[in-house]
């Protein structure tokens, strides 16, 4: 039998509050929208503490709440790797290379850099690829906190909570753009933490503190032998051996995914400053720290909690329903569906306002120019980007609900991501970094590289884990930097004039590039 | 901006619209379930047909390159497996320390702060990444 929880007056109150609040904070900001400069990169005029809440709360999802908790309940500590080993390096790296570099080129996206560095080819390759890619999660995102969350704990049926979150969130991006989307994460994340606390402290006060905690688990037996242990050793048959974190999700994952992500980098290429890019990046490595308490703690908490209830899960996604509905008292459980909400928010407006600047900028007007047109003007390209927005929340309600029934949500996404983050930071890499890289070699790693991750997945047992996702990104991304090195070398080196301001050294004191962005932000 | 809250406004309404004609339309009885249309079943069967197909090929380019690629990976595979603490934990302690010694002395003061309106301690990015990387560094120790 199904147990629903019907919730008190005070919760639906915070959280009609908190939904209102947000709507007309997001629509308010739509006053300062006159030019895609505004509605896709804030008209440069972001401060860094709004970029950093903005990247956390971009980053961390409703799905992160479900997933990393459910990691974290069936593997232990290590499921936090992705926050911690998995963020800050990677966002230092990302804060000193590559935000200062995107930030004075004057670019809008990251597949536009590529295609002033490389070629238009590379450039559609990667916005097609990233456009799949943020589609399917926020399908994905959608369908999870509407039937794993809102559905286990209250019962409302899911496609009401899809419409509902995808109307409100889609209406402010669609009216505000990218500074609509910051300035609600920056209270999407003061919302998340209160509640994410809430429920950590009262996990931690319920199994009888941390100490206590531990020593119950380890007294569980050889199962659960290695749930404080954060780098697993090789053999292990989980998804996170120690190589795979450290070298696939430390060096390559993270870093793809810090610096070529355009939902983390976009908020920065809306900073007011280079100071406030590097800043705001620091700044959000810095927060990101506390999240595994937040996500991962509390499923370390349920192993005890719940097996003192006797209840037993077979299904990992349902740690945190389950925790909210048995232990949050009302008030708490307003807060808490209040902070859920803030995760899956904030991460469907960046997801949706990154999407439709990639769209607009990598591919409408490519096409719009291939046609023999005019490159479309500030007016035109907002008029597109609201259409686009609009377009990809609709359609990613309509389908959330199928493309979610693949199995094991959180996984699945890094899976899709590994598949082409190794070969993109390569090409990345190599071409602010080495200037002979030419674009039939950032062509030639890209394609390869791919094709290269399809054929590491299709061999079997080919790598000592379950789901070989961080080997995966690891060794592709070896592979695309040997084929575009040596397809570079290959091939005619390209002209001073077209790299100059795109690769390492010359963009900082590069005049022509700092007059145009003058002119850009003005 | 008041064209704006009438786009919204429209926009809401056909959102709402859409969501009762689809929740009407999905009501479920036995009476309802109907035998797809001959169009939907075509793009159903080509669907499968392309479904199974790049299942199949997958299929052929893990059989093709086994041989290829498995000695590769394999013996380095075998060789990682032997190999565990103290190395992880240096490893992964070393990206962090890493990272925090080459902010601090492989890049110049200048080019780290570039940008900043006024100099003090408070607003140098090298102690920013000092402060950041701290608690990474205590939890890996910890665990």
């Amino acid at each position: 039998m199904v147990e629903y929880i019907s919730l008190h007056w005070i919760d639906l109150t915070i959280i009609g509050v908190y939904m209102v609040g947000c709507f007309i904070l997001g629509v308010f900001t739509s006053k300062y929208i006159e030019n895609a400069g505004d509605f896709f990169i804030a008209g440069k005029a972001l401060p860094f503490w709004a970029i950093a809440f903005s990247i956390v709360v971009s980053d961390i999802g409703a799905l992160d709440f479900v997933g990393v908790a459910g990691n974290a309940y069936r593997y232990g500590v290590s499921a936090a790797n992705f926050d911690w080993l998995g963020s800050m390096p990677a966002m230092v790296f990302a804060a000193f290379i590559f935000v200062p570099y995107f930030w004075r080129s004057g670019v809008f996206t990251i597949p536009e850099f590529l295609g002033r560095r490389y070629n238009t080819a590379v450039q559609v390759i990667n916005a097609l690829i990233w456009t799949s890619v943020m589609l399917l999660s926020l399908m994905i995102m959608l369908w999870t906190t509407a039937d794993d969350l809102v559905y286990t704990i209250l019962g409302y049926k899911p496609i009401y909570t899809v419409w509902v979150m995808a109307g409100v969130t889609g209406l402010y991006t669609f009216a505000g753009g990218l500074s609509a989307v910051v300035m609600t994460d920056v209270v999407q994340l003061i919302v998340m933490y209160v509640g994410g606390l809430a429920l950590l402290f009262l996990s931690l006060w319920e199994v009888g503190g941390w100490s206590i905690m531990r020593a119950k688990i380890e007294s569980y037996g050889p199962e659960f032998a290695n749930h404080f242990t954060i780098l697993l050793p090789n053999s292990t048959e989980n998804p996170f051996p120690w190589t795979g974190i450290v070298f696939g999700l430390g060096i390559v994952l993270a870093i793809a995914y810090m610096s070529g992500n355009q939902a983390i980098v976009h908020r920065t290429l809306g900073a007011r400053s280079e100071w406030d890019a590097k800043a705001g990046m620091l700044m959000a490595g810095f927060l990101k720290s506390f999240i595994p308490l937040m996500v991962a703690l509390p499923g370390l908490c349920a192993i005890v909690y719940l097996r003192e209830k006797n209840i037993i899960l077979h299904e990992q996604d349902k740690v945190i329903p389950t925790m909210i509905r048995m232990m949050l008292p009302p008030g708490l459980r307003g807060l808490m569906f209040a902070a859920l909400f803030a995760a899956l928010m904030s991460s469907i407006s960046g997801t949706l306002s990154s999407a439709s600047t990639i769209f607009v900028t990598d591919i409408f007007n490519k096409l719009w120019i291939l046609s023999g047109r005019k490159p479309l003007d500030e007016k035109q390209g907002l008029y597109i980007g609201r259409g686009f927005t609009l377009f990809l929340i609709i359609s990613s309600a309509l389908f959330a609900e199928q493309i979610s029934r693949v199995g094991g949500i959180y996984n699945f996404i890094q899976t899709i991501l590994s598949l082409f983050q190794g070969p993109s930071l390569a090409i990345l890499l190599l071409g602010i970094l080495w200037k002979r890289a030419t674009r039939w070699g950032g062509l030639a790693g890209l394609v390869l590289g791919v094709f290269f991750c399809f054929i590491l997945w299709c061999v079997p047992d080919l790598f000592p884990a379950e789901d070989p996702f961080l080997f995966v990104s690891m060794w592709s991304f070896v592979f695309a930097i040997i084929v575009t090195v040596v397809v570079s070398l290959l091939t005619k080196p390209e002209p001073e004039e077209k790299i100059r301001g795109l690769v390492w050294g010359s963009v900082v004191h590069d005049e022509t590039v700092q007059k145009a962005l003058s002119e850009r932000v003005q | 901006m008041k064209n704006i809250w009438t786009t919204i406004l429209i926009l809401a309404i056909l959102l709402i619209s859409g969501v009762c004609i689809s929740q009407e339309t999905n009501t479920g009885t036995v009476k309802e379930i109907e035998i797809p249309k001959p169009e939907v079943s075509v793009f159903f069967h080509l669907g499968d047909r392309i479904v199974s197909g790049w299942l199949s090929f997958l299929d052929w380019l893990g059989k093709t390159f086994e041989p290829i690629i498995g000695p590769i990976f394999r013996p380095i595979n075998k060789f990682l497996e032997r190999t565990y603490q103290p190395w992880a934990k240096i490893c992964a302690l070393g990206l962090f320390v890493g990272t925090m010694l080459w902010v601090w002395f492989g890049m110049k003061k200048e080019y780290v702060n570039l940008g900043r309106n006024k100099e003090s301690i408070w607003t140098d990015l090298r102690w920013w990444t000092i402060i950041s990387m701290l608690p990474h560094i205590i939890v890996y120790l910890y665990f």
